[in-house]
């Protein structure tokens, strides 16, 4: 870990409490920023300036892959990394489907910090 | 009454039988007919009582008053007008020793005609030469008035032509007067009224059968021994079409009939002919030329002459087309029906099992709705349970990085709540499974390679319960269409069953083999309702040595949520999920305990690719 400046996280997920304690458990590594209404979260992105994206599958209103294709398609986002978070993989697809879901890593929830982190550092190193 | 004279009738004939053995066979045959139909003779005349006079109820023909001996003396008439002559006459008969005969005279023709109008006469003695009364003529006028009565003439004209003329016209006799004595003259009396009786009784016979012939609506024949008609009855005559019965003589059934029949009726009356064994009562069908068919109801007799030789045949046949179009009509019903009745069950046991069959649907649909509200509610509670689990497990890692260290009790709490989390999850991890099994993502695959993939995923916990693995795959099992993950999820299910069955070691065979079903004995379980014997199949068995599955749990095993194990161990989703898999690649599972070494087998069947 050097001295660099802290990357930025921004974490989009409906789950308030969720967001608030992924946030308290990141904060000291990263410079972190939540995002709890998934339609804000595209403003919320070019604003920010994300080094990786943690996107929530479920959310109501506008979905976790919906939000992805946005990121995507928005020129400054377009190569900022993109993880998402889902409620409702079972562990065995996870590995069955090499850890993607339309092509983006994702996460099932619940996943430890530990294994968050690992993650993280795997994805911003690419 | 009636009966009786017809009763009497009938011996009487009988008695010149002999004389005209003909008609006797006529009445012989009218008897046989009664006989045949088992009914008394008067009752077989039944059929005709519609030609009785209603008025009189009486037989219509007038010649059935029967013949009785007279013990008194027959009267005889005596018509000559010559005194002398008479009186010679009458000394010839009164001088008779034994004289049977009553002597009454006149002189005139019409004397005679008025005395015999009166009636009580039974034979004329007549003179030709009488004064009202030409001599050619006589006779003649005579006879036409009483032909019922013998005749004889007694005349002066000796001239064999003149009297031979006189008997063809019907005379019982010609006596030239002064050329017979009295014995000459009795005795052609007693002959011209015996002679005249017979004469009568062939009459009334020919009466009779002419009668029975031209009314009875049955058609009756006559055959000489080369079956050509010699006689044929107008029921015949109209059967045929012919306008004249005399049309039919000297031709043959082949005349009027196809071969098919004529042919038979031919073998019929020439068996006959050589055997003289008639052929009573049988149906007969007529195939005439123009496409008709007909049937008749037969009998056939031999027709035998006075000495009793077979020289033809004769009989009687009843048209029965009706009776047998009914028949057949009833017999076509009949069939219809059968078959309808036979309809009707198939249609039945088609409903029935139809209905077993919807049973079955709707069973498997009230099952596959289960689960389908399992899927659903999987998703839903997945989302539900996991977003709070993850915020729990993110508060848990927090606290344990930031405050547990040092403090052993806060360390422990926080780790039994990881562990609940973990449980927790674990379960929703099944119910996501179980309701995930839906679309199979099959390739070719080395079923032997995924069994022992599966198996080295299992590895740790094998070694860790001191478990043996033993491993007998066969080569010649072929590739087969598989969904590999979940056919390792089927394998991982299984193992870990019998893994979570050894907790204190054991042994786990896996086998594979390519096999064919030869005999019945094999198909038993579920394997009988997917293969039939000479189908070939993949089988995969997985045994332990574990304690087996009580029987009484057995039927359990498949449902979602059953489980033996302690909470946290088990979901109960193992086994429906694994069948779920196998029957999304259209094979079947069977689980049954192992006879005596206990254990359990689970046995697995894929079908051949075709
Ligand atoms: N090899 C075996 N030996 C003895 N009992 C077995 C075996 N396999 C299954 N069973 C019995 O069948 C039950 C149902 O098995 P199943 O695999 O469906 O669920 P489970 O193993 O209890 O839970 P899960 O598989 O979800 O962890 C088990 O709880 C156990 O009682
Ligand atoms: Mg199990």
């Amino acid at each position: 870990m050097t001295a660099m400046k802290k990357k930025r996280i921004l974490i989009v997920d409906d789950e308030v409490g969720f967001t608030r304690l992924v946030s308290l458990n990141l904060a000291y590594q990263y410079f972190v920023r939540v995002e709890n209404s998934p339609e804000q979260a595209l403003a919320a992105a070019q604003e920010f300036k994300p080094d990786l994206i943690l996107l929530d599958v479920m959310m109501p209103k506008l979905d976790g892959g919906e939000l992805a294709s946005q990121i995507r398609a928005t020129a400054e986002l377009k190569a900022v990394p993109i993880v998402f978070l889902t409620a409702a993989a079972a562990s065995r697809e996870v590995n069955s489907r090499g850890g993607q879901i339309g092509g983006f890593p994702f996460l099932a929830k619940p996943v430890s910090v530990a294994d968050l982190r690992a993650c993280i550092e795997k994805h911003l190193q690419s | 009454m009636e009966e009786e004279a017809i009763m009497e009738t009938r011996e009487d004939l009988g008695l010149v039988q002999g004389r005209t053995g003909f008609t006797g066979l006529i009445f012989r045959l009218f008897r046989q007919l009664s006989i045949t139909r088992n009914l008394p003779f008067s009752h077989a005349r039944a059929g005709y009582h519609g030609r009785v006079d209603p008025k009189t109820k009486s037989w219509p023909l007038k010649i059935l008053e029967p013949f009785t001996e007279t013990a008194a003396k027959q009267r005889v008439l005596l018509i000559e007008d010559s005194r002398v002559d008479a009186q010679v006459i009458r000394n010839m008969i009164d001088q008779a020793a034994h004289s049977v005969f009553h002597l009454e005279e006149v002189e005139t023709l019409s004397g005679g005609l008025q005395r015999l109008e009166h009636g009580g006469i039974e034979l004329v003695l007549l003179d030709l030469s009488l004064p009202d009364s030409p001599k050619d003529q006589t006779f003649t006028k005579l006879h036409s008035a009483v032909s019922h009565l013998p005749i004889i003439i007694l005349s002066g004209i000796d001239d064999q032509d003149f009297a031979n003329q006189k008997v063809q016209e019907g005379a019982q006799d010609y006596l030239i007067k002064g050329q017979f004595d009295a014995r000459l003259l009795l005795r052609s009396m007693r002959y011209a009224i015996k002679r005249k009786r017979a004469e009568i009784a062939l009459a009334q016979e020919r009466e009779l059968l002419r009668a029975l012939l031209h009314n009875i609506p049955d058609r009756i024949y006559f055959k000489d021994e080369k079956s050509r008609f010699i006689r044929i009855n107008p029921a015949l005559t109209a059967h045929f079409k012919l306008s004249d019965p005399h049309a039919a003589i000297g031709k043959t059934d082949f005349d009027f009939f196809t071969v098919e029949h004529a042919q038979a009726a031919y073998e019929d009356e020439q068996r006959i002919l050589r055997t003289g064994h008639p052929v009573v009562g049988i149906i007969e069908k007529e195939t005439h030329p123009d496409g008709r068919v007909t049937w008749a109801f037969t009998s056939k007799m031999p027709l035998r002459n006075k000495h009793g030789q077979i020289v033809g045949t004769f009989g009687v046949s009843r048209d029965i087309t009706d009776i047998v179009m009914k028949e057949e009509q009833l017999k076509r019903a009949n069939a219809e029906l059968t078959r309808k009745s036979e309809e009707i069950l198939k249609v039945l046991a088609d409903l029935k099992s139809s209905n077993k069959e919807l049973k079955n649907t709707q069973a498997h649909l009230i099952q596959a709705a289960k689960l389908e509200s399992v899927g659903t509610l999987a998703a839903g509670v997945a989302h539900e349970v996991k977003n709070p689990l993850q915020t729990i497990l993110m508060g848990v890692d927090y606290l344990t990085e930031n405050f547990a260290t040092g403090h052993e009790t806060v360390t422990l709490v926080l780790d039994e709540m990881r562990e609940a989390i973990k449980r927790a999850d674990s379960i929703v991890r099944g119910l996501l499974e179980f309701s995930s099994v839906n679309q199979p993502n099959a390739s070719e695959e080395d079923l032997n390679r995924v069994v022992e993939k599966s198996i080295g995923l299992v590895h740790y916990q094998l070694t860790k319960s001191r478990i043996q693995i033993v491993t007998d795959l066969d080569p010649a099992v072929p590739r087969l269409s598989l969904d590999r993950i979940k056919m390792e999820q089927v394998f991982i299910n299984l193992f870990m069953n019998a893994i979570q069955a050894m907790a204190n070691g054991g042994t786990l065979t896996v086998r594979t083999r390519l096999i064919r079903f030869e005999e019945a004995q094999l198909l038993t379980g579920p394997a009988a309702r997917h293969f039939k014997i000479g189908d070939g199949a993949v089988l995969v068995e997985v045994n332990d040595t574990g304690p087996g599955i009580p029987e009484e749990l057995l039927p359990k095993i498949f449902d979602p949520f059953f489980t033996t194990k302690p909470t946290g161990k088990g979901t109960g989703l193992g086994l429906p999920v694994t069948k779920k898999i196998i029957e999304l690649h259209s094979g079947v599972i069977d689980v049954r305990n192992l006879p005596g070494s206990g254990g359990v087998r689970v046995t697995i069947l894929f079908r051949l690719p075709p």
